[in-house]
């Protein structure tokens, strides 16, 4: 969800950030080493958000600074997070690959509020970064559709020479709409691996970003809905290990599918149904020259 | 990012040819010095590492051999990437149309008789991966075509459906591609000894050189035929094509299509070649996305990429002898990523220059950017 809100803000900007999983990686990997040197949960978030804005700045510059290929330059980044997370996993005598952790998130509300039926685990049981992801997608509903930078950010994903006219800086407004998508990408892959697989591996998020990449195209841009999105993804998900657990014959190879294709699904019905959509960034993907208007 | 305001971005008129040819090598050599730094960081010396991956890579015959072997995926997974991107068609999905392809081809293998002409198993099954590989690329390419869908999602999540599909066909069922001998560790069926690709010398098999045919095939193709001319056009310019009358939905399908058919025959090449079975372990390893490296390596030309693939392939390849030294493996992944960002970054000192634009006097002069800076 945190990588999926990054990367929203980024394409309504006209970046198409496809490095996320990398980003997340790195993020991932950077959090759980903090957490497991200082045993601090807070640290080891805002780290990985740290990790993840200096892996974007790489993409800001290089795409929205230098205008080279959007596409290029994100696959490139994504195999070298990739690469790098995999390769400071395995460094030294005893590798944090091996390392049980340290540290863990404990539930935000204590007491008797989860035991609520029903509604208890949906909507108490789970730690303050769910909560936090949960704020931060309504406050980027805000950012982007109340207040006059969410304005300049639509404007400049959607046609940035009239934006530049009317005096915005389409580079700076798209490099920092990047910069905040990898941080809270970053901070999506912390969680991963300080919160909920409470281990680093190589390859933890396994598709996550590209989820989240998929269901920002799915949900058409629009923030509130990807919020809903990411509930069914995440219960499809879960669906795959429930089935399991009950002792459903299905194959767990097939059943790891039904998110991917759920995402297809998605996508296909939001393209087809989209003809009197106008949330989509048109410059999507498009760099921006001053220079040449 | 804001660039000072005495300095402005220009267009070149005409890329210097000189630059054009040596980018990627700048690009590599870069990319050698930045990735330096987070060996460094852990202790280790690049200059040790870097003449550790030489010597595995092209230190012997053999190990020559076994680099162009092994760039033989790459290169067609890379030319599915030329052939798409050149169009602006963004397939990221030759990862699972090589699988998809290698499921078809290893099933003819399986099924036809052994007694088969071997020339005929072999062309069956190259032709089963190629119509696979298309067929599967025609799920994200009609979707494109009809509605506008956003292609890389639709083909980077049906990589993901792919090799679900092709671990559930090894390990989640008793499939035709099973091999049951091994109960326990469930692995692909070998198909017949005969239906093998041919060795070259050592492990290289004629598998190079179907790559390196398709390769030039198509090059002729891009060059030679209206098909090529048109193609080309609907690359530069979408507009340009549309007011010229070129059916440009024909040529989106079209080109995707044959992108597929390039990652499928990656897949039948492996199954006939190195691989032999539908190996989940040796085919998802990520050859769709060094086949982009390649491309990207090689400047989107198809002649380009045959000795991109193989530096792409050599670099993928040492891994092991790293790890005999010490040195944690990922770090050539890394290095890969670097180098295609870097050749992306190369682009810009191709096609601008950064002027510095004097403030009473209106003439630009000209000063050309550091082609190998790029911040890490």
């Amino acid at each position: 969800m945190y990588a999926g809100i990054g990367e929203l803000i980024a394409q309504r900007s006209g970046v198409m950030n496809l490095s996320i999983e990398g980003t997340m990686l790195i993020g991932g990997v950077t959090g759980f080493a903090v957490a497991d040197i200082t045993g601090s949960v807070w640290l080891a978030l805002i780290a990985a958000a740290i990790a993840g804005t200096l892996m974007s700045a790489i993409l800001a510059f290089l795409a929205v600074g230098l205008r080279v290929s959007q596409i290029l330059t994100g696959l490139g980044l994504l195999i070298f997070g990739t690469g790098l997370s995999s390769f400071f996993g395995l460094v030294g005598e005893n590798p944090i690959a091996r390392r049980p952790p340290t540290t863990s998130i404990e539930p935000f509300f204590t007491g008797g509020i989860a035991d609520i039926p029903l509604l208890g685990p949906i909507l108490f049981s789970h730690d303050f970064v769910v909560y936090g992801g949960w704020v931060i997608t309504f406050a980027a509903y805000v950012l982007l559709y109340r207040t006059d930078w969410g304005l300049r950010i639509r404007a400049v994903g959607t046609d940035p020479a009239s934006a530049e006219a009317s005096g915005v800086s389409v580079s700076w407004v798209r490099s920092l709409s990047v910069l905040a998508g990898g941080g809270l990408a970053g901070t999506g892959g912390a969680y991963l691996s300080v919160g909920l697989v409470k281990a680093w591996q190589d390859g933890l998020t396994a598709g996550a970003g590209w989820l989240a990449f998929a269901i920002v195209i799915a949900v058409r841009w629009r923030p509130l809905l990807l919020l809903a999105a990411a509930f069914i993804f995440g219960a499809s998900i879960r669906l795959g290990f429930t089935l399991q657990v009950v002792g459903a014959d299905v194959s767990p190879e097939l059943l790891s599918m039904i998110p991917y294709a759920l995402a297809i699904v998605a996508v296909l019905y939001a393209a087809a149904s989209s003809s009197r959509n106008v949330t989509e960034p048109k410059a999507l993907g498009f760099p921006f020259f001053r220079e040449e208007r | 990012m804001i660039l000072p305001s005495n300095l402005a971005v220009e267009k070149k008129v005409a890329p210097s040819l000189w630059f054009s040819a040596s980018l990627p090598i700048l690009s590599v050599l870069a990319s050698l010095v930045l990735a330096a730094v987070p060996l460094l960081l852990v202790g280790e010396s690049p200059l040790e590492v870097y003449r550790v991956m030489a010597k595995a890579s092209a230190g012997s015959v053999a190990a020559l051999t076994d680099t162009l072997t092994e760039a033989t995926p790459i290169l067609l997974t890379g030319l599915a990437a030329v052939i798409a991107f050149r169009a602006k068609v963004w397939n990221i999905g030759a990862e699972g149309q090589l699988l998809v392809g290698a499921i078809a081809a290893a099933g003819v293998g399986l099924v036809l008789p052994e007694g088969t002409s071997p020339l005929i198993a072999i062309i069956g099954m190259m032709l089963s991966g190629v119509v696979a590989g298309a067929v599967f690329a025609s799920l994200a390419a009609v979707p494109l075509a009809t509605w506008n869908a956003n292609e890389i999602v639709m083909t980077l999540m049906l990589n993901f459906i792919a090799l679900s599909f092709v671990n559930y066909l090894i390990w989640g069922s008793s499939s035709l591609w099973r091999d049951d001998g091994f109960a326990a560790f469930p692995r692909g069926k070998l198909i017949p000894e005969v239906f093998r690709l041919p060795e070259l010398t050592g492990r290289l098999n004629a598998g190079f050189v179907i790559a390196v045919l398709a390769a030039v095939v198509f090059a002729w193709f891009m060059r030679f035929t209206t098909w090529g001319y048109e193609y080309s056009v609907v690359g530069d310019s979408r507009t340009t094509a549309r007011y010229a009358g070129i059916g440009e939905r024909r040529i989106v399908i079209s080109t995707f299509l044959l992108s597929g058919a390039a990652a499928g025959l990656a897949g039948a090449v492996l199954i006939s070649g190195t691989v032999g079975g539908l190996e989940p372990r040796s085919l998802a390893v990520g050859i769709g996305f060094s086949g982009i490296l390649a491309a990207g390596l090689g400047r989107m030309s198809p002649l380009g990429l045959i000795p991109a693939a193989a530096f792409v392939s050599a670099l993928a390849s040492t891994g092991p002898d790293l790890q005999r030294i010490g040195v944690a493996p990922p770090i050539t992944i890394a290095l890969q990523g670097l180098i295609l960002v870097v050749v992306a970054a190369g682009q810009f000192f191709l096609e601008y220059r950064v002027v510095i634009i004097s403030k009473d006097v209106p003439e630009l002069q000209g000063k050309e950017g550091a082609p190998s800076t790029t911040p890490s």
